[in-house]
């Protein structure tokens, strides 16, 4: 029982100490914004890489999965004559969870990697020294474009998926016999401007988590290949749980019933 | 006179492993230093306290007569830090930005230029000064480890610093680019007036530029004298250091000797 208790104890203390070195990274990159010098032509470098970097993945994976959604949705509403609902619900469930969680999860895995790897190969380098050298603060001048970026560009992407997977749906549902005039009348029924307010939050939250996760775990990387491997695999385990995490309370909070 | 560097009792342990143990070092204006030592002395670790990128645990470090480390203002720790350019041992130059753009880089972020075409005129000149002309476009994986020395050596020189601290910048180089590197960093010295700290455990590079030699060994500068008085230093340091670096075929005995 006591190996359990301590290895317990030890693993409770890890974890808080790195979402507390998250919280830090993330007032040091706000601070940084206002204060610290950073560039802009970063900035829109930084845009290009996660927005128009990530299209074509957000594409294939919402496109399929706003399919799969009608295919299992589908064939339940014909049974309980439901049919002139599927685009609404569809559409719900789209805006609300699966565009957000699913752009979240898919920009982690690509850019999420992409930027842990970069800043602890930057670390291993000296160039993160270069810039202290220069004068400059280090977290700020490499935290900041990447930190912006991603929140500004995580809900484009959500809303992105969400065209793409809500249209994936209607190719299934149009394909077997629902007509397009009865699946937007639905959409329209069901779908509220708060519901897509929901979406864009749940957006710009996940681009927050996954920029100071990356950034964080690349700027804490050991030094060496092992350090460089490891900071980019902690990027996207962490990036990826505190998405889940937060789409839960995220949902309770915004969409959960009173 | 006010040294460009002055260096009391400093001190500095990573974990249990003490590394520096009461350094002592003074380098003046518009000389030569050349700090010598075998691997893992703590050479780098004195560069790195000097350019502010690492703190010591106890010590003084005064640059151009101001302590970096209890600079409470950033602008004013800024200011001192563009005094200083830094070489670092791999060039340690941004992987992501081209030769031009990592030389115009303290021009444009440090000294707050923005004007495209003074910022262009200045590279050209850091470029030409370090024998680099026609690569400007190139990035840094597309240069030879000369190339980037010189490159480096452009971009830590571009916002006329005048002091410069070089970490190992002949290693992993070819004896003959090694030389060049050599020859480029003493006549740029010579020209510009600059204060050099040379961290190097390379004697040919250290005879053939430096001005003064600083050995260090177990945490302490152990002899520092003109690089004439080293063969008559018989400290056995000194001795064992410069008998460690002498051709492999005086050493080596062969079995039937």
């Amino acid at each position: 029982m006591k190996p359990f208790l301590f290895w317990l104890g030890a693993h409770t203390l890890r974890l808080f100490q790195r979402l507390g070195l998250f919280v830090f990274f993330l007032g040091h990159v706000i601070k940084g914004f206002f204060r610290g010098v950073w560039s802009r032509r970063e900035l829109m470098d930084q845009m290009e890489r996660i927005g128009v970097g990530s299209v074509f993945m957000v594409s294939v994976t919402s496109a399929f999965v706003g399919m799969v959604l009608a295919v299992q949705t589908l064939d339940q509403f014909v049974r309980f004559g439901a049919t002139s609902y599927i685009g609404g619900v569809l559409a719900l469930s789209l805006v609300r969870e699966m565009s957000p969680v699913l752009t979240g999860l898919v920009v982690t895995g690509r850019v999420g990697a992409a930027m842990a790897a970069e800043i602890s190969s930057m670390k291993v380098t000296e160039q993160l020294d270069a810039l202290r050298a220069f004068g400059l603060d280090d977290v700020t001048f490499v935290g900041v474009p990447r930190f912006i970026a991603s929140m500004l560009m995580l809900p484009l992407l959500t809303i992105y998926s969400f065209v793409v997977g809500i249209s994936g749906g209607f190719l299934y549902v149009y394909a077997h016999g629902v007509s397009p005039q009865i699946f937007r009348r639905s959409v329209e029924i069901l779908l509220e401007p708060a519901d897509l307010f929901g979406g864009l939050l749940k957006g710009a939250l996940f681009g927050i988590i996954i920029a100071v996760t990356a950034c964080s775990e690349g700027f804490h990387a050991e030094t060496g290949a092992r350090g460089v491997g490891s900071a980019t695999t902690q990027a996207v385990i962490w990036g990826n749980m505190l998405i889940l995490v937060f789409n839960y309370i995220m949902s309770a909070f915004l969409f959960g019933g009173s | 006179m006010a040294f460009l560097v002055e260096i009391e009792d400093l001190k500095k342990s990573f974990g249990p492993q003490v590394v520096l143990d009461g350094v002592n070092l003074i380098l003046e204006g518009g000389t030569i230093l050349g700090l010598m030592g075998p691997s893992g002395c703590g050479k780098t670790t004195v560069l790195r306290i000097i350019a502010g990128l690492t703190m010591p645990d106890a010590g003084r470090v005064a640059v151009f007569g101001h302590s970096l480390l209890d600079q409470e203002n950033p602008e004013a720790a800024g200011a001192l830090r563009r005094q200083i350019g830094v070489v670092f041992q791999g060039g340690a130059l941004f992987d992501s930005l081209t030769v031009e753009e990592n030389i115009a880089f303290p021009l444009r972020y440090c000294l707050g230029m923005t004007a495209g075409e003074r910022i262009s005129v200045e590279v050209r000149r850091a470029l030409s000064e370090v024998d680099l002309e026609g690569v400007e476009d190139r990035y840094p994986s597309e240069l030879s480890g000369g190339m980037r020395k010189r490159a480096a050596i452009a971009r830590a020189l571009v916002y006329r610093p005048e002091l410069v601290l070089l970490d190992e910048p002949t290693t992993g180089l070819d004896p003959e680019t090694a030389r060049n590197i050599d020859r480029l960093v003493l006549s740029l010295a010579r020209q510009l007036n600059l204060g050099v700290l040379v961290v190097t455990h390379d004697l040919t590079s250290a005879f053939g530029i430096c001005d003064r030699i600083a050995l260090l060994d177990e945490g302490r500068v152990v002899w520092c004298g003109l690089p004439s008085q080293w063969d008559r230093a018989d400290h056995p340091t000194v001795r064992r250091f410069a008998s460690g670096m002498l051709p492999i075929g005086k050493e080596v005995r062969h079995p039937e000797q």
